[in-house]
């Protein structure tokens, strides 16, 4: 009879000769696992933008105290592996970096070790010196008292425009209220260039920077209040018809926006503006990094964002923390007090990172010839810009009900629901949702 | 020669005008549907070429000096090779085995009189219609457990899971259209069951396998949210780095093109090799005579 695997003493070869290739394959790839355990290993639960590349790369080469190492994941899928990886006390990521907005959520669920705590029991351990960095980038990983972590990166809405439309267009002052904003968007609009991006497909690019920009400069806030919610957690966002003036405010320059803008997050936002097909945008600093390498270089100009009526901006970013449940602590620890002492965040600025958080890069003079977009902070001085926290960082579940928030807010502008009945529902939706 | 020349000549139709201008319509519309289809995917491949500016600029840029830039990133960086070789070694295995699992148990459930095996073959399907994102805590909380977290057999085992109905059902159906006959012939000649099954059955099979595996090998290759949670670094596949290279706080058009195209290139490699089969096995059992 001729070959078959179930005939023939060939099936007993090619069974062994096949469970050797297994084998191989096995140990082949269990051996590209094994290094040289000289230093602990950090594992790093990280974004994929510019600083996080910088963190793992130029940052890790730079600390040699541990091997910092890290995979990078897409904004949706870093907050989902967030929450699962440290809700089931797993250990597999030492450090953690997180969306500010989310920051909440570990520290009160426990997933977040206070490095004061670590520090308690590990007395020789260096205290954590945060002088150097900026005061707003600080807010999220501190509660009651302790510190959760630090920033990495320090954002604020920023105005971009361009310079040379501006100046064709006769336009000499750079709006500062959404008045003006509207009245630029108006007379920028021709020629195939649209007068405005606006960003109302993203959860976080809506709720976050398009709406929230707009309703928090409505009343005069303080450091700690993000005018979505008092202190009791309960809704405020609509308090005086603000809510949905600021929808208002948004559906006054649609005519103005690119075609398809209703379904535009950062990406497609800063693209339109990267190859010139619009003229203004007002979006997060560390959205539009790599807009300068487009074929409008040089023609951007960057401030601070208009308001309505108040001069105050949110200060937002992202921030690391250490997980409870790694087994490394004190060695976590070490790798976040030497970050804090500053070396970390020059090499962020040099990998490309705009949203700069160290003081003395704030303040040096010449940043913005390297940066040009720090001109925004720059300018919070001159405009007497008070900075705000941002939307709902007080609460757990801070993307739930900025999800909900969200969605009113699209039907409100789409004209699937009034704006008043939008804001009623959100309302609604978020005393329910809120933990 | 000649003879024939001249009937070959005298036999042939007159093309009408009418009949001439239907083909140029339905060439023309050949053409269309075919460049409506192919644009994206030069597009894609165009893309992953172009420099930074080049991507950028608008209105496009047609003629572009080409650049492998993203494709050097896209390796030296974001670790593509690593997770190129993870998903050949998982993909590969889970649906080799998928493969010859689910063609035994098809070819069980189509020949064998077994009681209540149309009840097992729904709860066979019923896998696939549990939704992949119902199943990934509690997959995770397992893995953590066995100490599987982040390895490649972890992959393996869900992506069997996960192949193993669609191959039984399509190969069920392949298998019942063999005639019962041949293999009744083959058994009275003296083969066993499992020399009937290799030698008779299966390479009437090829066309059907073909297609099943592609399918199957496509499933696995392109699966996203299983194998970004299951995994960390050392078992990260290509679909989770494609996934990163769109970074939605930045603009890299020119970065996820070129993870686009490292990722389809393995299926069309695949398609083409398999082709022969493909269309015959795509095409078996369309027509009933």
């Amino acid at each position: 009879m001729a070959s078959g695997p179930f005939a023939s003493p060939v099936s007993r070869r090619l069974f062994l000769q096949a469970s050797a290739a297994m084998a191989a394959m096995s140990a082949g790839f269990n051996a590209s696992k094994a290094s040289a355990a000289d230093v602990p290993t950090l594992n790093v639960l990280n974004s994929n933008v510019a600083w996080s590349n910088a963190l793992t790369n130029q940052v890790a080469a730079a600390y040699k105290p541990a091997k910092i190492v890290g995979e990078s994941n897409p904004y949706e899928t870093h907050y989902e592996k967030m929450v699962i990886e440290l809700s089931q006390g797993s250990d597999t990521f030492d450090l953690v970096t997180s969306d500010s907005i989310w920051m909440r959520q570990p520290i009160v669920s426990g997933w977040a070790k206070a490095l004061d705590d670590i520090k308690a029991a590990n007395p020789d351990l260096p205290a954590m010196d945060v002088s150097a960095l900026a005061e707003g980038s600080l807010t999220y990983t501190q509660l009651d008292g302790k510190r959760y972590g630090l920033p990495v990166a320090m954002t604020t809405p920023v105005f971009v425009y361009r310079k040379d439309l501006f100046e064709k267009a006769g336009i000499d002052k750079v709006p500062t209220t959404w008045t003006e904003y509207l009245a630029a968007a108006k007379k920028l609009h021709k020629d195939g260039v649209a007068g405005t991006v606006l960003l109302l497909g993203g959860q976080d690019a809506l709720m976050s920077g398009e709406w929230g920009a707009r309703m928090q400069s409505m009343e005069k806030l303080s450091s700690t209040e993000d005018g979505i919610l008092d202190a009791d957690n309960k809704p405020i966002f609509n308090k005086d018809g603000k809510g949905v003036a600021a929808i208002e405010l948004i559906k006054e320059l649609l005519p103005y926006t690119p075609k398809g803008s209703q379904g535009f997050d950062y990406p497609e936002g800063s693209s339109a503006m990267q190859q010139g097909g619009a003229a203004m945008m007002v979006t997060w600093s560390d959205v539009i990094v790599g807009i300068e390498d487009g074929p409008h270089k040089g023609k951007f100009g960057y401030t601070v964002a208009p308001v309505v009526k108040e001069q105050q901006q949110m200060i937002g970013g992202w921030s690391i923390f250490i997980n409870s449940h790694s087994r490394q602590l004190p060695d976590a620890y070490r790798f976040l007090q030497w970050m804090a002492t500053g070396k970390a965040y020059e090499l962020f600025r040099e990998a490309g990172e705009s949203s700069i958080c160290l003081k003395a890069d704030i303040a040096n003079p010449d940043i913005t010839k390297t940066i040009p977009m720090a001109q925004v902070f720059k300018d919070f001085g001159p405009r007497k810009t008070a900075s705000i926290p941002l939307p709902l960082y007080r609460i757990a579940n801070a993307n739930e009900v900025q999800r909900i928030i969200f969605e009113e807010l699209q039907a409100g502008i789409t004209g699937s629901k009034t704006p008043a009945a939008a804001m009623k529902d959100a309302e609604a939706r978020t005393a329910a949702a809120i933990k | 020669m000649a003879a024939t020349d001249f009937s070959f000549a005298e036999n042939r139709q007159p093309r009408h005008p009418a009949r001439l201008l239907k083909a140029a319509a339905a060439y023309l519309a050949a053409l269309l549907a075919t460049a409506f289809f192919a644009f994206p995917v030069y597009w894609m491949v165009a893309s992953a070429l172009k420099s930074d500016v080049d991507v950028a600029a608008y209105p496009p840029r047609w003629s572009f000096e080409p650049t492998l830039q993203n494709f050097h990133k896209l390796f030296n960086e974001l670790g593509a090779w690593q997770a190129f070789q993870n998903s050949l070694f998982i993909v590969g295995i889970a649906t080799c085995l998928a493969m010859i699992f689910g063609t035994m148990a098809a070819y069980a459930l189509a020949r064998f009189d077994i009681g209540g095996k149309n009840v097992m073959a729904f709860e066979i399907l019923s896998v696939r219609m549990l939704p992949p994102i119902v199943s990934v805590i509690p997959l995770f909380i397992i893995a953590r457990q066995l100490g599987l977290f982040d390895t490649p057999w972890l992959l393996i085992a869900v992506y069997v899971l996960n192949g193993l109905p669609f191959v039984v059902w399509v190969m069920r159906v392949f298998i019942q259209e063999v005639p019962q006959s041949i293999e009744e012939a083959a058994l009275i000649d003296g083969c066993s069951r499992y020399e009937c099954f290799w030698r008779i059955t299966l390479p009437l099979l090829l066309p059907g396998l073909a297609a099943t595996m592609v399918i199957v090998f496509m499933f696995a290759w392109n699966e996203y949210l299983l194998a970004s949670i299951l995994t960390s670094r050392d078992a990260r596949t290509l679909p989770v780095i494609a996934a990163s290279a769109i970074q939605p706080k930045a603009i890299s058009w020119g970065l996820s093109s070129a993870a686009g195209v490292i990722m389809s290139l393995p299926v069309v490699v695949l398609v083409l090799l398999m082709q022969r089969y493909l269309v015959r096995g795509l095409t078996l059992g369309a027509v009933k005579g």
